[in-house]
């Protein structure tokens, strides 16, 4: 396999943009474990609904040249709503109780999500087009590539780059950092901090309405897509470190080339690689590759 | 014989018949138990072939019953999943008193509802499921009937068009469950016997359920073969196919495709993502063969449906219910053993043709449609039909 350079690079361009696809997922769970300290378990099922909001989306727009991109901006916004309504109606009365409540309640949410697109769009496999003029390949010199994976990689940095910019470079990031510092301190100083815990959640679940609806065309529109995905982005927040979103950046790189290079090179055992990652981590670096010790923990 | 007396008799016999008229007409009914996925991953499978199952019954019944028995189906949801499947065949052998069993999607539901079948001494015709393993020695058993072809059938008509293309370098993909291993096996071994010098180079094996398939791609692409066999069926080729079409998969390897891609349904979903020049089966098509008994069967089923294109599944279901009240009407009788007896080496008129169940293992000899995915000539169809398209009998490949 090594003989074919052209292959490596198409497998290791395929690692980057599954990366990249998975972080722009697993960006909105890691600001949101980070934050809220909640797992949310109905991550994926967010992702799974963004998908299927944009295919009705891009049905209604009617595949005008912006449609597609409308459709996207349609569904985080239709995810940032749904996500602020359940935030103000239930899960804000979770956030001093056990964690297993926010479990079981995030639990509940993938359940019914799961049902509320079989009720609303059937069992079938649903399929959306490529975005006009992205439907092709890009020649990157040692060979083409589709031009909507490149685009993916591309969006992935640019939304790494953005929520980077705004928790570290703005007020309102400042405030975030401060909220999963010390929660009481800052409320102690009067500012609200269940605004910004209401408003993370929104955002985090609007990143992952649009990375389903940015999926959509790449992979297919099924029931139970949520599964898989979540527990993807579990493992990447393990590895990377929970909340550190520097550590989902490289925890999704590590998990999109564990894959592509896999199937490559050890097809047999692709199925477990990431498992063995992350207890290979779990024992080294228990706070995951980017994440910082619990306080009591050292 | 005075006035009372009689009137007492007239009583006594009309009170006798209203009593008995009931029993009477219960042991004259056929009762089927249909068990057919409609809700789950399955439902759109399942809810098609259960509407040919229905479409028949009614026919039949119309037409006044087989030899005055009335037909009466009990359907029950086995949600594609075996342990639902067993349950509801338990139930409704118990509760519903079914005389046969039809349907199962998956291989898993079809030997989950077999092996109920074994242990009440219910006959069994199994509509959908294909894996042998159903068939071999180890799990058959004498009211085991299968109406779908097996994947021997499948594998080795796949090997029959691999020949015809003239691929001597062959690329599988093959999803990583049952029905990918029996394939496997069926396909590469009478691809040696009828093409001793192709060569298998390079097999990938995908999750089943997996949604990214981009790796295995642009692995096989690499592999440098002339052309790839793979089984990433009806329901799910839409998400692969369109993650292969950029890579320009399709435009650089021939692609000979099991699983029913084939299938009208899965061209309309797919519309111009469906790429053209493909080679791929299905169990009926709308538009093919010309026969008189074809074109009667997919007019009543337009009728029945409302829909001018209609979906190839319902033969599934028509098919297998047809095997049971065929079976009826040579027997003459319900009695399960008299209609295993029947349906040995019985042949049927099916709307795809003379069908054979044969005695040693109850397998038909149910062929399939194969062809090559062009743009369809009917303007009234806008999407992509196979063509050319033939019927790859199944008498030589059951084994």
């Amino acid at each position: 396999m090594f003989d074919n350079p052209v292959l490596l690079f198409i497998q290791l361009m395929n690692g980057l943009s599954l990366g990249m696809n998975l972080f722009i997922i697993s960006s909105g769970l890691t600001l949101i474990l980070g934050v809220l300290r909640v797992l949310n378990f109905a991550h994926g099922a967010f992702f799974m609904l963004g998908g299927y909001v944009c295919f009705t989306l891009v049905g209604a727009f009617d595949m005008s040249p912006m449609g597609f991109w409308l459709a996207v901006i349609g569904s985080a916004l239709a995810l940032g709503a749904l996500a602020w309504i359940i935030e103000r109606l239930m899960l804000r009365h979770l956030y001093h109780r056990d964690h297993l409540y926010q479990l079981l309640f995030t639990y509940a949410l993938v359940l019914l999500i799961g049902d509320l697109v079989k009720v609303g769009w059937g069992s079938s496999v649903l399929s959306v087009s490529f975005p006009p003029g992205l439907d092709g390949a890009t020649n990157l010199g040692v060979a083409y590539y589709p031009s909507y994976r490149l685009l993916l990689c591309v969006i992935g940095v640019l939304v790494g780059l953005g929520l980077w910019y705004f928790v570290n470079r703005t007020r309102a990031g400042r405030l975030v950092r401060a909220a999963r510092q010390d929660r009481e301190m800052l409320e102690s100083l009067g500012i609200n901090v269940g605004r910004i815990y209401l408003w993370v959640f929104v955002a985090g679940s609007a990143i992952a309405g649009m990375g389903g609806a940015l999926a959509a065309p790449a992979i297919a529109l099924a029931p139970g897509m949520d599964a898989e995905i979540v527990v993807e982005c579990f493992i990447i927040a393990i590895i990377g470190g929970l909340g550190s979103l520097g550590g989902a950046f490289l925890g999704s790189l590590i998990l999109g080339l564990l894959n592509a290079f896999g199937v490559l090179l050890i097809p047999e055992f692709e199925i477990v690689l990431i498992y063995l990652m992350m207890v290979l981590v779990l024992l080294i670096r228990p706070w995951g590759l980017l994440g910082k010790p619990e306080a009591g923990y050292r | 014989m005075s006035k009372k007396t009689t009137a007492l008799l007239v009583c006594a016999a009309v009170t006798a018949a209203m009593a008995s008229h009931p029993a009477l007409a219960e042991e004259q009914e056929i009762r089927i138990g249909a068990l057919y996925a409609t809700s789950g991953p399955c439902l759109i499978f399942g809810e098609s072939a259960l509407k040919g199952h229905q479409m028949l019954v009614d026919k039949v019944n119309a037409e006044g019953g087989i030899d005055g028995r009335k037909v009466v189906t009990v359907h029950r949801d086995s949600k594609c999943n075996p342990a639902e499947a067993t349950a509801a065949a338990r139930d409704m052998i118990a509760k519903d008193g079914v005389d046969f069993l039809v349907g199962g999607i998956s291989s898993s539901e079809g030997q989950a509802i077999s092996e109920v079948a074994k242990q009440e001494g219910v006959i069994y015709v199994a509509s959908i499921p294909k894996t042998t393993e159903m068939t071999s020695p180890e799990y058959f058993h004498r009211h085991l009937f299968r109406a779908a072809a097996n994947t021997n059938t499948e594998g080795k008509s796949a090997a029959i068009i691999v020949d015809k293309l003239g691929w001597d370098k062959v690329c599988t993909l093959l999803l990583d469950y049952s029905y990918g291993y029996s394939l496997d096996e069926s396909f590469t071994a009478h691809l040696q016997k009828i093409r001793p010098d192709a060569q298998i180079i390079n097999q990938e094996w995908p999750k089943f359920g997996t949604t990214d398939y981009t790796a295995y791609i642009t692995k096989t692409m690499g592999a440098g073969c002339d052309g790839v066999f793979s089984n990433i069926w009806g329901g799910i080729f839409p998400a692969f196919a369109k993650q292969a079409k950029p890579f320009g998969f399709f435009d650089q390897l021939e692609f000979v495709s099991a699983g029913e891609v084939g299938a009208p349904l899965v061209s309309e979903n797919m519309g111009k993502d469906m790429p053209a020049g493909i080679w791929t089966n299905s169990y009926e098509l709308f538009y093919y063969p010309d026969t008189p008994e074809h074109n009667a069967y997919v007019k009543e089923l337009k009728d029945y449906l409302g829909s001018e294109h209609p979906p190839s599944w319902p033969s599934t279901g028509y098919i297998a219910a047809k095997w049971v009240l065929e079976g009826v009407r040579a027997a003459g009788d319900v009695n399960a053993d008299a209609v295993i007896a029947a349906l040995e080496g019985l042949t049927i008129d099916t709307p795809i043709g003379k069908q054979t169940m044969r005695a040693s293992d109850h397998q038909a000899n149910r062929g399939q449609f194969w062809g090559q995915m062009s743009d369809s000539e009917d303007e009234s169809y806008p999407y992509k039909v196979l063509n050319p398209v033939e019927y790859v009998p199944a008498d030589d490949l059951m084994d």
